[in-house]
């Protein structure tokens, strides 16, 4: 009887639980039709009619509706959301980024602190004393007075490295000495009436081009016996045009009864990526016993792909018509050239629509800074000049004590992208802030300017929706401003192997703000691939090493750049000269923008001061670093924290 | 419809549990279990739901020609008829594409495709129709004269679409009338909360690490034996959790169903795996085909072969089901003729070491083939290292650490340690205690997995694909 008793109180129990909740279900008073939180219309019940009946949609309706309406669902989705944590342990590939945007003096948002309060100066004092003592000497670490002759200025020159995709600027770097110059002829059409007439003769390709005359016979060959100085020329370039050369190349063997022949044969280069209706110059550079130059034929595999005519300037130029390879083909005697012609598309991406700008719309603000415009959450930025202040000093240090140039490159989050009025009055304008930083810089760091590049091309892809973080294709745009800051020329988005990495990616806003409108925007990763072979080697935080055959790998989402955050990763490209190395100190939003450096280092090491207490400057200083450069997002670079712990990377401790 | 719906538990459930039991009436009470049972089908088959009443009605028939007469080749016939005919809608719906297909690979022809969309639980309820009239024809239950009984033996919504497969003669008695005690009900209620926080909690949470582990784009060795331990587990837990929750729900009205998992993942044997896992199949397979057969008596090899390949072919019309059907049939020969005389002669403890190692090997090695329906050999391979770009890396090692915790909870609730000490424990606690204990664990289930499944509104059944 008891045990009966028992029994039911424990059934009532539950069915008083459950019950409850499904009568209140049933029955809730002022059912949501709309949610307020996801902004969007609730499933509302089905309409029933013969054919939703038959074809399932009815029921499939009401249990949508049920689920949709079900009682304090927001908070329900909240809770699952923690359940998924108990699953395991964070291994922590992404590293815990600053983008709940601090606030750091406590201060309102930039916008409103435009002003140097006395305490700012203050603060500046402080700063410029800590690193006063420390740039003069006193308890610095070892090794470090003798770097101290070494002014800041004492930067490196800007490497004369010719980029392999660079295609105009070459130019400059013609100026050889022994370039004979020889008037330029008549035209290009007809040097490609003569390219009409060689082909079949020459090479059965599609379309092939000749910059001169007949090739001198082959039994000339067997008689070139002392030719005085053998000159060094640049066919096709200074010989220029088939006409001039033809007489030469004919009227030679008349002149000393001798005949010429070919000593070498070179192209400027033997890739060429390019995008449909671009277009280049290739040069030539044929090294031959004729003092007056030599002749080149030039044959292409595909005019479909890409077509050739005689620059009358020298050369030949190349124009890109349709996707594909193509091979030119340049031959002088039995010396034999190519150049494979990558024709590609327009610059790939994801379908994108940029915010609607219009003016009735307006931004709904979260806590932490963050807010929601559109189908996207925004981070904005604060500026702290106190902080700002430790991170130019901070880079100034580090110019000092390795000698090296030494970059800043901050990069804006997504908020800059914005453009309607009501929602940029009320956050904080990044190019003022970036400015303001910039300002603070003394002339021994590089700070790039990632705000113009980014502001232009605002329109595009440049942001995640549902994560802080810029895309690949927003940190392409800062790697631009980058390279052209350092003398660098970037190569083109479209040069570089384009892939979806991810259709749909849900990034870390997801789970941060734990709103259900953030968990319905949606996101793809996309993947610019280096042009360069590369491999990675990094170090996770127990110290494991693990070699990867690209720097862009497999993990999902944003952590397929550079496998996430680690202590220490090493990237070398085989391809590049290896003495030119770069130290890259981050924080995620450098993962997206390291594989362009790809482009131009033989060996990039990339630091997470977050994960490791090694002495960057022990470790480093013998490396022969020829750059060193600070990716931060504009709150990382606002903020003391990373000041403290780049300082602490070489063994100095702030206040 | 399926059980882990918010609809099913807040909506149709309490409805239900309020029509039965306000109403005292044995008949009344069937036809309240059988209207909301149509209406648990109609919800995901709002057409195919008069095929399986017109699959019953046609069964009712044969099983009342079979009972009219005494002659036992016109017996024959009906039953001959009545299987035919089972099989026959199991055929079209479920195998006509497979086999068309088939036959346009093997024989180069192209016979035109036919778009037909298998009724959920097609598997299921053709076998207890068959079972019924098996049963009848062999004289093992009686004709039974009233539809509605036979409609709700076949359309019972708990085991109606995702198993337990009941045979007729287990439940025959029942369909007349039942009484349900309350305590019988907290047993229920307290199995299908089990039940559905295996689904809720483990199974669709392994589901998403699997395919995590599957989107790596580097293949690892460690990423791929992972992603068929957990597969293996989700099964497990799906599977046995709509079962714990189907056998809790016919508890509540008062049914007894038989057992259908009983912890397969610590057996030492395929042999004994197969007593364990989805048991209502294998007796089912065990009746009407084996013993039939010969059984053990004579051409035993033939007959598994033949029962494991209709096993493995009922899982799926696809070869990768009748690889995993044929790779047991081998097995079970392979262990009557040496592996279990073999274990007999050394010690006890040294074969049940070898006996879980080797069949926890097997069983997730077999759940590999039965998971690839495309790319077998592949993914096969990467299991021995052929095609893998590494062995581990970080990235699977993160996926791992990131739910290790699952992992380990998952082990521990397929391995019986709770009812090990349970059966310890349990004579020294007063029934009141042990009845609060179960109705906090029911709450906390049910409130646990209400909030998964408001949290991700997408959690189909894997069985249903049966």
């Amino acid at each position: 009887m008891k045990n009966k008793i028992v029994d039911i109180v424990c059934l009532c129990l539950v069915g008083a639980v459950f019950g409850g909740t499904a009568l209140w279900n049933l029955v809730q008073p002022n059912r949501p039709t709309v949610s307020e939180t996801e902004k969007r219309k609730l499933a509302a019940m089905p309409e029933l009619t013969v054919s939703s009946l038959t074809d399932g949609s009815y029921f499939a309706g009401v249990s949508a509706f049920i689920s949709d309406t079900f009682v304090a669902r927001d908070r329900l989705v909240g809770l699952s959301r923690r359940m998924d944590t108990l699953k395991g342990f964070d291994y922590a590939l992404d590293g815990a980024d600053n983008f709940v945007v601090l606030n750091p003096s406590g201060e309102q948002k930039s916008g409103d602190n435009t002003g140097t309060t006395p305490e700012d100066e203050e603060h500046a004092a402080a700063i410029d004393a800590v690193f006063d003592a420390l740039f003069n000497g006193g308890n610095t670490a070892s090794g470090q007075d003798e770097r101290e002759n070494d002014g800041p200025e004492n930067v490196p020159t800007d490497d004369q490295n010719d980029d392999q995709n660079d295609s105009q600027n070459d130019e400059a770097s013609n100026g050889q000495n022994d370039v004979e110059i020889t008037p330029p002829g008549p035209d290009t059409a007809e040097g490609e009436d003569r390219a009409e007439t060689e082909a079949p003769e020459t090479d059965p390709a599609p379309d092939a081009a000749e910059t001169t005359a007949p090739e001198p016979p082959a039994e000339t060959e067997a008689s070139a016996g002392a030719v005085p100085d053998p000159g060094d020329v640049l066919a096709g370039l200074d010989r220029g045009d088939g006409e001039d050369a033809a007489d030469s190349a004919g009227s030679e063997p008349e002149d000393g009864g001798e005949t010429y022949r070919a000593l070498s044969l070179k192209l400027s280069k033997q890739k060429l990526n390019l995008t449909v209706g671009t277009g280049t110059v290739l040069y030539a550079y044929a090294e031959s016993t004729d003092p007056n130059g030599a002749v080149v034929h030039w044959a292409n595999s595909d005019k479909n792909v890409a077509t050739i005519s005689i620059n009358p300037n020298g050369g030949i130029d190349v124009k890109a018509v349709g996707p594909g390879t193509a091979k030119l083909t340049c031959t002088i005697d039995n010396f034999k050239a190519e150049c494979e012609v990558k024709v590609s598309e327009l610059t790939l991406g994801v379908d994108f629509t940029p915010p609607d700008n219009d003016e009735n719309l307006n931004a709904d603000f979260l806590p932490d800074g963050l807010f929601i415009y559109g189908d996207a959450v925004y981070t904005q930025a604060f500026y702290s000049p106190v902080n700002a202040n430790w991170y130019a000093k901070t880079a100034a240090y580090y110019a000092k004590l390795f000698g090296c140039r030494v970059s800043t490159v901050v990069a804006p989050v997504s908020s800059m992208v914005i453009d309607n009025p009501n929602v940029k009055a009320k956050v904080s304008d990044q190019g003022d802030i970036l400015q303001k930083m910039r300002d603070l810089c003394d002339a021994s760091v590089n700070f790039v300017d990632t705000y113009t590049p980014l502001y232009e091309h605002r329109d595009e892809y440049l942001f995640f929706r549902t994560d802080h973080h810029w895309t690949q294709r927003g940190a392409y745009y800062a790697y631009t401003a980058f390279a052209e800051s350092v003398g660098l020329t970037p190569t083109p988005l479209s040069f570089f192997e384009f892939k979806v990495h991810q259709e749909e990616y849900h990034g870390s806003m997801d789970l941060y703000t734990n709103d259900t409108r953030v968990q319905s925007f949606k996101d793809s990763v996309e993947a610019f691939y280096p042009t360069k072979q590369n491999t990675m080697t990094l170090t996770d935080k127990n110290g494991k090493t693990w070699q990867y055959s690209s720097c862009i790998n497999n993990n999902s989402g944003y952590l397929c750049f550079i496998g996430g955050d680690h202590p220490y990763t090493v990237i070398n490209v085989p391809d590049n000269p290896q003495d030119k190395n770069i130290l890259v100190l981050k924080d995620s939003f450098g993962n997206a923008f390291v594989p362009y450096l790809c482009e131009h280092y033989g060996n990039i090491i990339v630091v997470d001061v977050r994960w490791t207490n090694m002495n960057v400057y022990e470790q480093l200083k013998d490396y022969g670093l020829t750059d060193i450069v600070f990716i931060n997002n504009i709150q990382a670079a606002n903020s003391y924290a990373w000041s403290k712990m780049y300082m602490a990377a070489v063994g100095e401790k702030l206040p | 419809m399926v059980f882990s719906n918010l609809f099913f538990l807040y909506v149709f459930l309490p409805l239900l549990f309020a029509a039965y039991f306000i109403i005292k009436n044995d008949a009344y009470r069937r036809g309240v279990l059988v209207a909301f049972s149509l209406l648990f089908y109609a919800w995901g088959e709002p057409v195919c739901v008069f095929l399986m009443i017109g699959l019953v009605a046609a069964d009712y028939l044969f099983g009342r020609l079979i009972g009219a007469t005494r002659v036992q080749s016109v017996r024959k016939l009906w039953l001959t008829l009545a299987i035919v005919s089972n099989l026959g809608v199991l055929g079209f719906y479920k195998y006509l594409g497979f086999i068309i297909e088939t036959l346009n690979a093997v024989f180069n022809v192209s016979i035109p495709m036919v778009n037909v969309t298998m009724p959920i639980g097609i598997s299921f309820f053709t076998f207890q129709t068959m079972s019924y009239v098996i049963d009848v024809y062999r004289e093992d239950a009686e004709v039974q004269k009233s539809f509605f009984r036979l409609l709700l033996y076949v359309s019972f919504f708990p085991q109606l679409i995702a198993g337990p497969i009941v045979r007729y003669k287990d439940i025959e008695a029942q369909l007349d009338s039942r009484s349900v005690s309350v305590s019988e009900f907290n047993e229920g209620l307290f199995r299908f909360a089990r039940g559905l926080a295996k689904k809720a909690l483990i199974a669709d949470s392994c589901a998403t690490v699997i395919s995590s582990l599957y989107a790596l784009t580097d293949v690892t060795l460690l990423s791929r034996w992972a992603g068929a331990v957990f597969f293996t587990l989700q099964l497990y837990f799906d599977f046995s959790g709509y079962s714990d929750m189907a056998i809790g729900l016919g508890r509540m009205f008062g049914f007894r169903f038989l057992e259908n998992f009983d912890y397969p993942l610590i057996s030492t044997s395929a042999t004994e795996f197969w007593r364990r896992w989805h048991m209502s199949l294998g007796t089912f397979f065990r009746d009407y085909v084996y013993i039939p057969l010969g059984g053990n008596r004579h051409d035993q090899q033939r007959n598994i072969l033949v029962v494991w390949f209709l096993t493995g072919l009922w899982h799926g019309a696809a070869w990768n089901f009748i690889l995993w059907g044929l790779y047991y049939a081998f097995l079970l020969m392979f262990e009557k003729r040496v592996l279990l005389g073999w274990f007999k002669r050394i010690p006890k403890l040294a074969a049940d070491i070898i006996g879980h190692i080797y069949t926890v090997f097997i069983t997730v090695f077999g759940f590999a083939i039965f998971y690839f329906d495309k790319g077998l050999l592949k993914n096969l391979g990467y299991l021995f290292g052929i095609g893998t770009a590494y062995g581990t890396d970080i990235f699977t090692e993160s996926i791992l650490l990131d739910n290790i915790l699952l992992l380990a909870a998952a082990v521990f609730f397929a391995i019986p340690v709770i009812p090990k000490l349970w059966e310890r424990v349990k004579d020294r606690i007063p029934y009141t205690a042990e009845r609060i204990l179960k109705t906090a664990v029911v709450v906390v289930l049910i409130g646990a997995a209400t909030v998964r499944l408001v949290g991700n509104s997408y959690s189909p059944f894997l069985y249903f694909r049966f």
